[in-house]
């Protein structure tokens, strides 16, 4: 999970309210998912160093790593690391590409287990999902005998998980998402932790503060400047001193720090206010060859533009997210002249920004993270300003038709651009899947 | 060690309790008896839809077999073995 998706989560805990009050939440979270699958499926791979990777080549010869399996991960392999790095670590590992629409079918069969336990169920990525169990619990006392209760439900979903699929979960229970989440962090593979509330102190306090969700490396370096190695010591300083040092994102760190989150547990079947579209990728070296990053922005812009499409969405907004390095992340934003959904308008803004970004001076190192996303939306159905270029010039609209009916006909991959044919489409994201 | 394969394969399978399951294939002029079926997933492929099987025969080998609703086709995709 991305470090954006944690700081989403700690911002929405920021609403106000306490850890605890009667609720019941479980973060089931799947062991070295990709790998664990495989192994499944292939006797051969179990019990053995096993390295699953995002890459073009046959032979897994390059590439970053995506999972690996436990065996691989007592050599120090990890994911994000490149499959270079990998093999020279382990070299008779086993490398295998990713299977993601298999993972995917995989986690559909998850999240419908988990459904049996609860109509409150959030899928949180493709392998971790949170289930509020504050209503399906209800009928027992508050406390104790609620928490045994909770603590059933995590063995028999963990054991639902293993008898019908194979696989293992670790499972977290907690008062609130956030606490759930770090719960399940605690024992792996195939743990069962319940952090009641009244336990949170003497749990959290002696943490290193990077255990704490949404705390990164970059964090941690301020943080560690600061005096504060843990979430104890974070917990004991006073909110405002944060805020004024790390602005919003303070206080959401010290709210952290105390255990306190009021986010709910969001099931997909609720109608949900879509606030952008947006698509990121991750550079094994980073690299500052514009021409790369253009073609890579394009790609970009082609599948977040194919998702709004699908969904009916137009946007105004096109932000350019860029990662310098491993510590320097930040996003530039433009509007466009009218709403759209087609790629050569967002394109054109997001290039833009790029290139001026690159004329700064301030990449003093490879850029490692490049995304682009679309905000400011509204409905297709609540029609599309047609501009005078529009007008003139209908013909990336039809092309743009045509080729949404190809691939809504035989999938994704039938048609793409010339020029994303090398590294990029390959690199283990069928990014509008 | 993973191979490749993508070939058109010749397979028997059977309709059970609303399932298809692949019971032998030939590949290469070769038949392979499916001792056990370790594992399936589905995937959509625009209008069509994609069933996978992960299948043991008689050797340690894992095969990959592929059936498309699209001209209700085989493909042998890979093959798992040592090396």
């Amino acid at each position: 999970m991305t470090q954006y998706v944690m700081r989403g989560l700690l911002r929405s805990a920021d609403q106000g309210g306490t850890a605890g009050e009667g609720r019941c939440v479980l973060h089931l979270d799947m062991d070295a998912y990709f790998a664990s699958v495989e192994q499944r499926d292939v006797p051969l791979y179990r019990g053995r160093p096993l390295v699953v990777c995002h890459t073009s080549s046959d032979f897994c010869s390059h590439g970053v790593v995506a999972t690996a399996s436990y065996e691989a991960r007592q050599w120090g392999i990890k994911a994000g690391m490149s499959v270079w790095e990998a093999r020279a670590r382990c070299p008779r590992a086993y490398f295998v590409h990713a299977d993601i629409p298999k993972y995917l079918d995989n986690a559909r069969r998850i999240l419908r287990i988990c459904e049996r336990r609860s109509h409150r169920v959030e899928v949180f990525s493709i392998d971790e999902v949170f289930l509020d169990l504050t209503a399906p619990l209800r009928s027992y006392s508050p406390g104790e005998e609620r928490w045994r209760a909770a603590l059933e439900v995590g063995r028999e979903l963990k054991e639902d998980i293993r008898r019908e699929l194979g696989l293992t979960a670790s499972v977290g229970l907690g008062p609130n998402k956030l606490v759930a989440k770090m719960a399940s962090e605690f024992e792996k593979p195939d743990g069962l932790t319940l952090i009641r509330p009244e336990q949170l102190p003497q749990v959290l306090a002696p943490l290193a503060v990077d255990k704490l969700v949404g705390v990164g490396s970059r964090m941690r370096r301020r943080l560690r400047a600061m005096g504060i190695e843990t979430v104890g010591e974070l917990a004991r300083t006073p909110p405002q001193v944060l805020e004024w040092k790390f602005g919003v994102m303070g206080r959401l760190l010290w709210r952290g720090a105390w255990g306190l989150d009021d986010s709910p547990v969001e099931s997909g079947g609720e109608e949900h206010q879509v606030k952008s579209f947006g698509h990121s990728l991750s550079l094994r070296d980073g690299t500052d060859d514009l021409d790369f990053l253009e073609n890579t922005l394009l790609g970009l812009c082609d599948a977040v533009t194919r998702r709004m499409r699908r969904e009916g969405y137009l946007a105004r907004t096109v932000s350019l997210r860029l990662r310098v390095g491993y510590a320097m992340g930040y996003a530039r934003a433009a509007s466009l002249e009218g709403y759209t959904d087609l790629t050569s308008p967002v394109y054109a803004v997001a290039r833009d920004l790029l290139r001026k970004e690159a004329a700064s001076g301030l990449w003093r190192e490879p850029v490692t993270t490049v995304g682009v996303s679309c905000s400011q939306l509204r409905r297709r159905r609540e029609g599309k300003q047609i501009t005078l270029w529009d007008y003139l010039d209908p013909r990336e609209e039809k092309l743009t038709a045509a080729l949404d009916a190809l691939r809504d006909r035989y999938g994704e991959g039938v048609v793409t651009r010339a020029s994303l044919l090398g590294e990029f489409a390959l690199s283990g994201m069928n990014l509008a899947r | 060690m993973v191979t490749l394969i993508e070939e058109p394969v010749d397979v028997s399978a059977v309709f059970h309790g609303g399932r298809l399951r692949p019971t032998a294939f030939l590949w290469r002029g070769r038949s392979y008896r499916i001792r056990q079926v370790l594992g399936t997933y589905r995937a959509p492929k625009g209008r069509y839809l994609e069933l996978y099987y992960s299948v043991m025969s008689d050797s340690p080998e894992v095969y990959e077999l592929r059936f498309s609703t699209e001209g209700m086709s085989w493909s042998l995709v890979k093959v798992h073995g040592e090396g």
